[in-house]
């Protein structure tokens, strides 16, 4: 049987590759290119006016960029090239000497890819952390996502050491997204004010987003110089987090001072002294 | 004569009215169910309130909300009657830090008092109180009061009138020979350079005349479904529309449908969110609210959104339908 395979392998005629057809492939790559380009654009235009919606329609991105290079790929193979059954055969068995030898890492990363878009362990538009990187995600390619940091620092991760790394995503494709605010006051203020005041600090926030399923909270917790406050609220849109963070911050502290809150009074020398002179 | 005949708001709310009607009979029985009625800015829920001040009668009393909580403890001991009814509470926060010190203090109350309570809110601060400060837990039975359609609006606006007592004019019925398709031109800006490009407008009425799936329509009939339309069903602001283009006894379409364009970014959004939230704001409130508000309400004010009347910022309301559309996308109203 498997004697049969290579006759005929053996027999079959080379498909004609002159520059003709190089440049055709090529073309169709570059159209394909072009498409997903245009497409993407759109895409991410329309999604910017959908508003909540933003993120859902972000998802297909991939899947549409994966389906165009496929076609691509699969008409520069069927008609430029003219392969039969049995010549796709052998090109696959030439690609895998090819990727076994050198495109291996690509490869991995283009099947990294395609495990992305089918596993969704994020999308277009969330906020993950990868590795040390933290962004929002804005793009993912067949061979490397690419995530925006808060810094504005374009970062591009491979598709396969995404797939070995673990991923954290702080929002699973829905718009808004939880944001821990920590304060920090002095432990002889009044704590239990200080919590409400925060949590209105919350509550009116112009960039706060709460439902039944999304609710804010505001936790304390003692240290030894120092009461921790942590405020726990959704962000209506993940890309404001740091603005809902700053503006909850800016109105809690003006009122706590008002109110005769303070922030920590670390008296280390003292207390170090005082260690001492105990000692 | 200039004659104006107020609208009949009850029309299609005799649901809304037995449910509370039913509240009050319980209420006399022994069972408290405190009523919340809902409605969107500009509704004329007071016209409502009427009514049911008219059933349940000497045994209510009727207030504002800001009176009742300015001085609540007083205020409870010189109440006889049994049953109140609170106007507008949503006017009686706002938000900002501090801002929910007197409708914390309305909850509890109402939690502790054995009167019954009927009480209205305006749509948006009622779900916004209802997620930050459950308030629905002290108001179990929530009414909402549903949008008119096209009939119920012209009914209600034409309850007070004579038949053919008014004339319909300058109201075009579409034609069996007009076109559905149109083509027209418009522009637009690539590389920083104005282009034509052509526009295909589909006029989907007389598309249904032609297809025979939509009967032909009075020219009354149109004018009440523009209006509904432009009103999204809203009494209050159906109302105002009628007033405009009442000339009496004609009435003359001159209505505009408003297509806005609205483009704010977060803090124009939010000093909107802040107005539409309390019907009306003086622009001090707003001050504390949003900051200087100036160059807000500039641009609000420009955009045709909002009217500044000396120092009281208020929505426009033929444009309350994209207002509220836009905020909720905004995630500024629930």
């Amino acid at each position: 049987m498997a004697q049969n395979v290579t006759e005929t392998l053996a027999q079959a005629p080379l498909p004609d590759v002159d520059s003709i057809v190089i440049l055709n492939s090529i073309l169709i790559l570059l159209l394909a290119y072009l498409a997903a380009r245009a497409m993407t654009s759109m895409l991410v235009w329309f999604s910017e006016r959908a508003y909540e919606h933003r993120i859902t329609i972000k998802m297909a991105i991939p899947l549409l960029k994966f389906a165009l290079y496929g076609l691509a790929l699969y008409y520069i193979l069927g008609s430029i090239l003219q392969l039969s059954t049995v010549e796709l055969v052998a090109f696959s068995g030439l690609a895998g000497a090819a990727i076994g030898f050198g495109l291996k890492d690509l490869i991995a990363e283009i099947i990294g890819g395609l495990v992305i878009v089918l596993e969704k362990p994020y999308q277009v538009g969330d906020e993950v952390e990868v590795g040390k990187y933290y962004g929002e995600i804005t793009d993912i390619g067949p061979r490397s996502t690419k995530l925006v940091t808060p810094d504005d620092n374009l970062v591009t991760v491979s598709n396969q050491m995404i797939l070995s790394d673990a991923v954290a995503n702080s929002n699973a494709g829905r718009p808004e997204m939880m944001v821990v605010i920590d304060l920090f006051i002095d432990s002889s203020s009044d704590a239990p004010r200080a919590m409400e005041l925060l949590k209105e600090a919350l509550f009116t926030s112009r960039y706060v987003y709460i439902s039944k399923d999304r609710p804010a909270k505001v936790l304390l917790k003692d240290f030894p110089f120092y009461r921790r406050l942590r405020a726990k609220a959704y962000v209506y849109d993940l890309r404001r987090e740091f603005d809902f963070e700053s503006d909850v911050t800016k109105r809690a502290w003006e009122v706590f001072e008002k109110e005769g809150i303070r922030p920590p009074q670390m008296d280390v020398a003292n207390f170090s002294l005082r260690q001492d002179n105990q000692e | 004569m200039e004659r104006y005949a107020k609208p009949e708001y009850l029309i299609g709310l005799e649901e809304e009215i037995n449910t509370i009607e039913k509240a009050i009979e319980d209420f006399e029985t022994g069972k408290r169910s405190n009523v919340a009625v809902i409605s969107e800015p500009f509704y004329g829920v007071e016209r409502i309130v009427d009514k049911i001040e008219s059933i349940a009668s000497e045994k209510c009393k009727r207030m504002p909300s800001e009176d009742l909580v300015h001085d609540l403890e007083s205020m409870d001991r010189l109440m006889k009657n049994n049953i109140l009814i609170v106007e507008n509470l949503h006017r009686i926060y706002r938000r900002k830090i501090g801002g929910f010190k007197d409708i914390t203090k309305f909850q509890k109350y109402v939690s502790t008092s054995d009167k019954l309570f009927i009480t209205t809110w305006n749509l948006p601060s009622w779900n916004y109180l209802d997620e930050v400060l459950h308030i629905g837990k002290q108001f179990p039975l929530q009414v909402t009061l549903p949008k008119k359609d096209a009939n119920q609006i012209k009914e209600m606006l034409l309850s007070g009138y004579e038949e053919n007592e008014l004339s319909f004019v300058g109201i075009e019925v579409p034609r069996q020979e007009d076109k559905f398709l149109k083509v027209g031109w418009r522009s637009a800006f690539i590389l920083g350079r104005e282009i034509k490009i052509p526009n295909l407008e589909v006029e989907i009425d007389i598309l249904r005349y032609k297809l025979g799936q939509k009967k032909r329509k009075s020219a009354e009939e149109l004018f009440f479904e523009k209006i509904a339309r432009i009103s999204d069903g809203n009494p209050g602001v159906a109302e105002v529309l009628w007033k405009a283009v009442l000339d009496y006894p004609n009435f003359v379409d001159r209505l505009e449908e408003p297509h806005l364009k609205i483009e704010l970014d977060r803090a124009e959004s939010f000093a909107l969110s802040a107005i539409i939230s309390a019907d009306f704001i003086e622009r001090s409130e707003l001050c504390e609210i949003v900051g200087s508000p100036d160059e807000l309400l500039y641009v609000l004010s420009e955009g045709g959104l909002i009217t500044v009347d000396g120092e009281i910022c208020s929505a426009r309301p033929e444009a309350l339908k994209e207002i509220l559309e836009y905020l909720n996308k905004q995630r500024l109203v629930w």
